[in-house]
């Protein structure tokens, strides 16, 4: 309950936020164009974007169901439904992003008029800019707060997931990094958990680089009429922001090749309803595979003597949540 | 969906070694050649990486649309 009143408090406060900012833009007092406007109206935003995405990590966090394994025909829950609808949106955030911000950079670069008004090509970029922060704002809070670690390597275990990497890799790579650091291959690649070394030890840290940079300098660059920024600083802030947004481009081929390969695919289709076949985590997710097996037997054996034990919490979660 | 997935990422590979054509040859250029290789390189790398992450992307794409097993 109390929860839902955060939540309700956090929409509020991001709608009056939002409103006073459009009021006064609306009302004519100050001497905005569309694209100066839209830059003052998301600047002044952005304390209420974050704010709500924080409000948002916490409703999530707080309503999620530590304990349950939750599996029916053949399948297994991978990701909760609000996983499902904020990557989701995420995904909708970074191409908007990358399509008009490739724009803005390739009409400077080629010094090339744009057949597209260029404030309308700036709101958009807002727009998503805005979704994103959310997003990345409300799983980096849910995250913090359950301290949900399956997309890390883990404390510990940076030695043990780098030989898992290096056996997932094409064996001309895998051997290289194996040589590299030092790795033994001969012993046999540990058991893979929820996600694979892969999307634990490069996709994902690439994903926190990107995006960090992306949306610190974006945030930066957008508070400049509000906020004075030395010159120099906003050279280099802006050139970041450009690199950022090439790797962004880059990391999304990258992230689309990884995920659109066939073997992969009833992982695609987890992402988009959540679920995933029991006897595919049991082939390539072995170690997520007996993680949720010992659950099961944990909560199985605490049914039958409840004041024996206290259900443990499934690493990874496997939870519905809200 | 596998199909439609299949083309979604066809063409944003297609578009991506488009982009980094446009890069590279804007990097290349007069234009940025009298700037100096500071302000070269970024599109000249750039152009270059897009085209080569395009690549396996285009190929998986097409093992995804002919494959017949979705475990294949």
């Amino acid at each position: 309950m109390n929860r839902s009143i955060l939540l309700v408090l956090g929409v509020v406060l991001l709608a009056v936020g939002l409103g006073v900012s459009y009021a006064e833009w609306a009302s004519g007092s100050q001497p905005w164009g569309q694209l100066l406007g839209d830059n003052f109206l998301f600047a002044r935003s952005l304390p209420f974007t974050i704010g709500f995405g924080i409000v948002f990590g916490f409703w999530r966090a707080s309503g999620w169901r530590w304990s349950r394994v939750e599996a029916r025909a053949g399948s297994i829950r991978r990701f909760a439904p609000s996983t499902v609808v904020l990557h989701a949106l995420a995904g909708v955030a970074v191409v908007a992003l990358i399509a008009t911000g490739g724009w803005q950079y390739l009409k400077g670069l080629l010094d090339a008029e744009s057949p597209i008004y260029m404030a309308t090509v700036y709101r958009i970029h807002y727009v998503a800019a805005s979704l994103l922060i959310f997003v990345s704002v409300a799983f980096l809070s849910d995250w913090l707060l359950r301290g949900e670690r399956s997309l890390t390597l883990g404390k510990g275990q940076g030695i043990r997931g780098l030989r898992g990497l290096a056996h997932e890799l094409p064996k001309p790579l895998g051997t290289t990094l194996a040589y590299l650091l030092g790795l033994d291959l001969r012993r046999a690649a540990p058991p893979t958990d929820e996600f694979t070394y892969y999307e634990r030890a490069v996709s994902f840290p690439t994903w926190e680089l990107t995006l960090g940079l992306i949306i610190l300098t974006g945030a930066i660059k957008a508070v400049r009429y509000i906020y004075p920024i030395p010159g120099d600083v906003l050279y280099w802030v802006s050139a970041v922001h450009v690199g950022a947004g090439v790797l962004l481009g880059l990391k999304l081929l990258d992230h689309l090749r990884y995920v659109l390969a066939p073997s992969r695919w009833p992982l695609m289709v987890a992402m988009a309803t959540g679920w995933v076949p029991e006897s595919y985590v049991k082939r390539f997710h072995a170690g997520w595979f007996a993680q949720l097996s010992s659950s099961q037997a944990t909560a199985g054996a605490a049914a039958a003597s409840p004041a024996a034990s206290t259900p443990s919490p499934v690493v990874g979660s496997a939870g519905s949540g809200s | 969906m596998k199909y439609l997935w299949a083309l979604l990422g066809l063409l944003y590979a297609l578009l991506s070694i488009y982009v980094g054509y446009l890069f590279f040859t804007a990097g290349t250029g007069a234009r940025l050649s009298q700037k100096g290789l500071l302000l070269q390189a970024p599109p000249v790398l750039g152009g270059i990486a897009l085209v080569l992450l395009a690549l396996p992307l285009i190929w998986n794409c097409v093992r995804l649309a002919t494959s017949r097993s979705s475990t294949a």
